[in-house]
């Protein structure tokens, strides 16, 4: 049977080494690595084209200082400052976000600026100078993410003379003339109009200096708009007992602090002086060290308790462990769009569903803890405007509290059971959003215990993201191939089959459904899926023998000795189209069909191709040998079959030799409808 | 999933410390020097110095996997450690000629070195206008030999920016080919820097041999295609204005002064979700002054600024009176007359969905209808392709949505990278009137070879027939060019010569040679690491050559096509000299120097951080 199932770990995995390369980019992107960074910008001059036409160009990046290394990202050309000369706003990745690039080029070129008013866009004007075309079009979008000027700009030698301009409005095909254009001017043109109106630029003054930007600073109060649960972990005692992180029993800031860190004693010192009003407020501080994590608990007991009554702090302390700060950082990657390592102090305050609500790089004090704390039960939408970083208006909702990302993190570190974990005790909004992305979460530890050649396991966890995203193919078939594979084929069938209405043209789905349908006794409904298989790949030997062994139990004995026929040839040594060919030619009712002769030969040849004697042949060769009247032989025959089938332990079949044994005995051949044994 | 590129591993970076010589003093006092007061607050925190604690296995396996420096890919390895060398003495000598440089230049070379003349003699303007002069040399004549001479030659090629401000040298290497006691590599050399007359630049391609062991030593230099840029009488100059016409304006001096990682590691990750920072911008007029205003698009948690120009040249954010100030993930928006009444409407593309906004005439806004889309959307483009009066819309849908992908069992990356057809839907969307819009995608024929990764579209009329016809970039794969014929489209990008396979980012049209018909300009990637990869044997080992063509065509650069007038293109992309344009995103034509010639920018980079070791 192994041999003829098909590739039973079929999934995607003839991408799954794309995929991972894909993964590992990501992973050194998302670990603050350059990729193609440090690129300059370009510009290119146009030389003028070649007399065939070709354009020529050269590279002036360099000698006109658009080189800048930003990231750059979109472009939108302007003639900003009215001076005829076009500038452009671009914006980078990198900071500045957005520059304007002033056009400061010294020529002795003029230029013409034309606005067309009203709807312009697909407006051409073209201009005739020194008897060459010059076109330009309105465009909205053009380049990446764009939209340029509206503001026509045509750049013109100083000797140019433009002896014909003409405007072809959208949806026209003609131009027609424009009248009144001189170079160095901005014109305006209003539809259905012939002639340009000059247009007065404003007189632009000298731009103020710049104003210093201040340097970028560790610090940040995050306010987290859509808070996560924070993931089981624990702390050290000074008594070096293991202690859970969080109580959920009230709010709760976990700080990060260490003795050699001034600032963290001047805020440890600023919250001792109020802890009667933190305390008021119902928040719960746990100060954890992080003192040399390494060393000695006693060593770092000394070490923190020694601190502890120099300044005379009355804080709850702790001690940080190694699982502790890893869990962090897992968490932290989860929370944050880019994680950077925390310095020191941070703290996190955490809500009483145990949800990471704020998070603090650098000291806090304690007045806005208590706003903080007071905001905890916030309505969603005043927290998602608390969460932005200036005012402003959410036409959405931010995407909602989803696992999917804390549990990426947990598998970097091969922790799929800590993912699931935190998966089965995460509760799902109702959005439909979160289902889903819960949905993929359980989609990725499943994935991830496959790998980890824990099957079963993957099984229940694609499951459940079956269960939360039922219209997820790729989900449902992921988990009928593992259950094929460990034999579940009652349960693969429904999933094989919603897989394969996705995927008409997957052969794989097809030959595992319709082989699943063989193991449960539903072979008739394998039939139609055989026939597809055996038509698309007339030289699988396999698809004709699976039809012709389906054919036979749904009752068409004669298609299914055609099949069971083609399959012998192309396998001569297929035991089982051996067999189940010389089973029908002997006993069938239909004369026509029945050949006892070659019944005979074909399961002698089964018998060959298994090696040993096997009791399903033996009793096949036995019906052979009855069907020619050799009925001695057959019975002798029979008899051997039924003490293989009672030493393997075969009930059915022992009692169906039996039975048979006993018609041979009285001299009788074997004969049955149309559907097999 | 969601909306975000990039799910990433982890690696375990937090770390401790144990020294007791961190303490430092909280600052009392505020300082006015902004500069000196990160300084003072930077040095007040205590800082957890680097040490992993445990990088997990299975991820070291998949980093080796597209880490260069590992053995597979033999030319990175020898690429990473002389471009090293290169960047610390050659080029760091030429910016700034002091002895740790020069100490460094001569452990580079080795004793026996030949070059020709780095700058070569016999310069020729090959190009001469009022505001640029272009000079090259066919001269090939010798430096004189060994390291001395060498130097000799290195010092004639700072002579043209002694002097010179803002110099900046650079080598990057784009082939590399082993041979059987050498190693050759070309180089690509750029130099750069600015003299009271204006900018200067120098580009040259080295030949170079190097000892085939490390350490490598530089043995042999023939310098090609050597090139000055030059002012002439005049110049050609740029210069950022933003801080000063957003001097004060908190919207630049609070916000958009900082990069897009900076906002990161303070968001959200709710907020965000994208390691790409690809958002655009819009230059129209909101208010009907004629004067150009700016909208500028931001990722979640940041709002989008309408910067308003003002008739002194200086522009403020007016988005919250405006009522654009959408907290949303956006990438990019259209100023646009959708009602015909002579205003400029606002369309904004969130992640995913186009929202529509009424422009009372004053320059401000009140949403009217927003569009699902199943893509997640990067540019839009807008023109009346029906011709009935009112501008249509087309929507770029890059990566397919999760329920897109949940419902056909797509993986979310392109498959396969170099023709992929799995991501998320474009749309044309039909504007009825009254800001109503009406998906037609499927109706006017444009519903095929619709599932590329769109990034870019532009409109233009390709055949002078009067109707606008649309050009479609695509990453990954193959572009699309759809002629209209009546309001309805046929993709023909086939037989018009554009179909451009390759990382499609960006799409222009403009007219390249002056002639009156619209050429195009792609932008795509131009990789060094690209180039020198795929000329290896063990790249794609298994892949059939046309396959391993169309990978190799991915870092080819941007695209030049040349309209021809009857319904085809020439690709005149690698002579025409504009197709180095690095990792190019937006690509735009302009006329830099108002010859009347239209010139070319690019904008881009993927990703710079403080990291060294670029990819």
């Amino acid at each position: 049977m192994s041999s003829q199932s098909p590739e039973a770990n079929r999934t995607p995995n003839a991408s799954y080494a794309y995929r991972k390369a894909w993964k590992a980019l990501n992973t050194m992107l998302e670990e603050g690595r350059s990729y193609s960074g440090y690129e300059r910008n370009s510009a290119f001059l146009n030389l003028g084209a070649a007399a065939d036409g070709t354009p020529r160009y050269a590279d002036v990046s360099g000698a006109c200082g658009l080189d800048t290394l930003d990231d750059g990202r979109s472009i939108g050309v302007t003639d900003w400052d009215f001076d005829g000369r076009l500038d452009f706003w671009i914006t980078n990745r990198t900071a500045p976000r957005l520059r304007l690039q002033q056009n400061r080029s010294v020529t002795k070129n003029t230029f013409v600026g034309i606005r067309l008013l009203g709807q312009a866009i697909g407006a051409r004007v073209r201009l005739t100078v020194n008897g060459k075309p010059h076109v330009r079009t309105v465009r909205a979008g053009q380049g990446f993410l764009a939209q340029s000027s509206a503001w026509l700009h045509f750049g013109l030698p100083q000797d140019a003379t433009i002896t014909r301009a003409e405007v072809r409005w959208p949806g026209q095909s003609e131009y027609q003339a424009i009248e009144g254009l001189r170079a160095g001017q901005f014109f305006t043109l209003t539809k259905g109009q012939r002639n340009a109106q000059a247009w007065q630029a404003p007189q632009q003054p000298i731009l103020h200096d710049a104003k210093p930007i201040t340097p970028p600073s560790q610090r940040a109060r995050i306010v987290m708009a859509s808070p996560l649960p924070f993931p089981a972990t624990s702390y050290q005692s000074f008594r070096g007992e293991a202690r859970p992180l969080l109580t959920h029993a009230q709010p709760m800031l976990v700080n990060l602090w260490a003795t050699w860190c001034h600032p963290c004693l001047t805020e440890m010192q600023e919250w001792n002086a109020h802890q009667a009003a933190l305390n008021d407020a119902g928040l719960h501080i746990l100060a954890l060290s992080v003192d040399d994590v390494d060393a000695p608990l006693s060593e770092r007991q000394q070490t923190v308790q020694r601190f502890l009554n120099k300044h005379a702090l009355t804080l709850e302390t702790g001690l940080a462990t190694t699982d502790f700060l890893e869990t962090l950082e897992v968490a932290g990657r989860a929370l944050l769009d880019k994680f950077e390592t925390l310095p020191i102090p941070s703290s996190l305050l955490i809500d009483t569903q145990g949800r990471a609500a704020f998070l603090y790089k650098g000291p806090v004090s304690s007045e806005q803890l208590l706003q903080d704390v007071a905001k905890l039960g916030a309505p969603d939408e005043a927290r998602h405007l608390a969460a932005a970083h200036f005012p402003g208006t959410w036409m959405e909702s931010p995407w909602p509290a989803t696992p999917t990302v804390m549990i990426d993190k947990f598998m970097s570190f091969g922790k799929p059971t800590a993912a699931k974990r935190y998966l089965d005790t995460f509760t799902s909004s109702t959005d439909q959003r979160a289902q889903q992305d819960l949905s993929e979460s359980y989609y990725l530890v499943a994935n991830e215990l496959r790998i980890q050649k824990r099957e079963l396991e993957a099984i229940r966890a694609y499951e459940r993201a079956h269960a939360l995203a039922p219209h997820k193919h790729l989900v449902r078939l992921e988990l009928a191939t593992l259950l094929f594979k460990h034999r579940r084929y009652g349960k693969a069938v429904p999933h094989l089959a919603a897989s394969l209405r996705t995927d008409l043209g997957n052969a794989n789905t097809r030959k595992m459904l319709a082989l699943s349908l063989v193991q449960t006794n539903r072979s008739p409904e394998a039939v139609p899926h055989f026939e597809i298989l055996a038509q698309a790949t007339p030289g699988d030997g396999n698809a004709h023998l699976w039809l012709g062994h389906s054919l036979k139990r749904a009752g068409q004995p004669d298609k299914a000795l055609i099949h069971l026929r083609q399959a012998l040839r192309i396998l001569p040594n297929a035991e089982l189209a051996a067999n189940e060919l010389a089973w029908i030619l002997a006993t069938s009712t239909q004369d026509e069909i029945r050949n006892p002769q070659e019944a005979l030969i074909f399961a002698q040849r089964a018998l060959e191709s298994a090696g040993q004697p096997r009791a399903g042949i033996l009793d096949t060769l036995a019906a052979a040998q009855a069907a020619n009247g050799d009925f001695a032989a057959a019975a002798k025959t029979a008899t051997h079959a039924l003490k293989l089938a009672e030493a393997a332990g075969n009930a059915t079949l022992a009692n169906a030799v039996q039975q048979r044994l006993i018609l041979y005995q009285q001299r009788q051949p074997y004969r049955e409808p149309s559907a097999g044994k | 999933m969601r909306w975000f590129h990039q799910i990433g591993l982890v690696l375990l970076g937090l770390s401790l410390v144990s020294c007791g010589d961190k303490v430092k003093e909280t600052p009392t006092a505020v300082s006015n020097d902004p500069q000196a007061a990160a300084e003072a607050e930077a040095a007040s925190l205590g800082e957890l110095p680097e040490r992993g604690l445990a990088a997990h296995t299975r991820l070291a396996e998949e980093w080796a996997q597209v880490d260069p420096s590992t053995e597979a890919w033999e030319s990175e390895a020898f690429t990473e450690s002389i471009s090293s060398l290169l960047k610390k003495g050659m080029a760091a000598w030429l910016v700034a000629p002091d002895e740790e440089a020069f100490i460094k230049v001569k452990k580079t070379l080795a004793e026996t070195i030949t070059s020709t003349a780095l700058r070569p003699s016999a310069l020729k303007a090959i190009y001469q206008t009022h505001e640029i002069a272009i000079l090259e040399s066919t001269a090939r004549e010798m430096a004189p030999p060994g390291s001395n001479g060498f130097l000799e030659a290195l010092t004639d090629l700072a002579v043209p920016l002694k002097g010179a401000s803002d110099k900046r040298a650079k080598f990057k290497v784009k082939h590399v080919q082993q041979q059987e006691d050498t190693i050759e590599a070309h180089l690509l050399f750029e130099f750069r820097g600015k003299r009271p007359e204006g900018w200067h630049q120098i580009t040259s391609v080295w030949h170079t041999q190097w000892t085939p062991a490390e350490p490598y030593h530089l043995g042999h230099v023939e310098v090609r295609a050597y090139r000055e840029a030059v002012p002439s009488e005049g110049r050609l100059e740029f210069e950022d204005i933003a801080p000063r016409v957003l001097a004060g304006e908190p919207a630049y001096t609070d916000h958009l002064a900082y990069s897009f990682d900076y906002w990161r590691s303070r968001s959200d990750r709710s907020l965000v979700a994208d390691l790409l920072g690809a958002q655009g911008l819009v230059v129209g007029d909101v208010n009907g002054d004629l004067l150009d205003d700016v909208y500028v698009l931001q990722p979640g948690g940041l709002p989008n600024r309408l910067l308003l120009h003002e008739t002194d040249g200086t522009a403020r954010d007016v988005a919250p009176d405006a009522g654009v100030a959408l907290l949303d993930f956006c990438r990019s928006g259209l100023l646009i007359d959708l009602d015909q009444d002579a205003d400029n409407d606002l369309v904004v593309a969130l992640a995913w969905a186009v929202v529509f906004f009424e422009n009372d005439g004053s320059g401000t806004f009140t949403p009217r209808d927003k569009i699902a889309s199943d893509g997640q959307i990067n540019s839009m483009a807008a023109a009346d392709y029906d011709a009935d009066g009112f501008l249509d819309l087309y929507v770029c849908g890059r990566d397919a949505s999760g329920a897109l992908k949940a419902e056909q069992g797509a993986l979310g990356i392109p498959m396969p990278y170099y023709d992929a057809n799995n991501g998320g839907p474009n749309m044309l969307l039909r504007n009825k009137g009254n800001f109503a819009f009406v998906d037609v995608t499927r109706e006017v024929g444009m519903d095929v070879n619709n599932r590329r990764f769109s990034l870019a579209c532009a409109w233009e009329d390709v055949d002078n027939d009067g109707d606008q016809d649309l050009y479609v970039s695509n990453d990954f794969g193959r572009n699309n060019l759809f002629r209209n014929d009546g309001g309805r489209f046929t993709d023909i990008a086939v037989e018009a010569g554009v179909v451009d396979i390759g990382p499609g980012m960006s799409a222009a049209w403009g007219d390249h040679n002056a002639d009156g018909l619209m050429d195009l300009y792609v932008g795509n990637m131009w990789s060094n690491a690209g180039n020198r990869i795929t000329l290896q044997d063990a790249f794609l080992p298994e892949a059939s050559k046309d396959t391993k063509a169309q990978a190799r065509r991915h870092a080819r650069g941007n695209s030049v096509y040349v309209n021809q007038g009857d319904g085809t293109f020439e690709d005149a992309t690698h002579v025409s000299g504009a197709n180095m344009a690095r990792w190019a995103w937006s690509s735009n034509f302009m006329d830099l120097n108002n010859d009347g010639h239209e010139d070319l920018i690019v904008a881009n980079g993927m990703i710079t951080t403080e990291d060294t070791g670029d990819l």
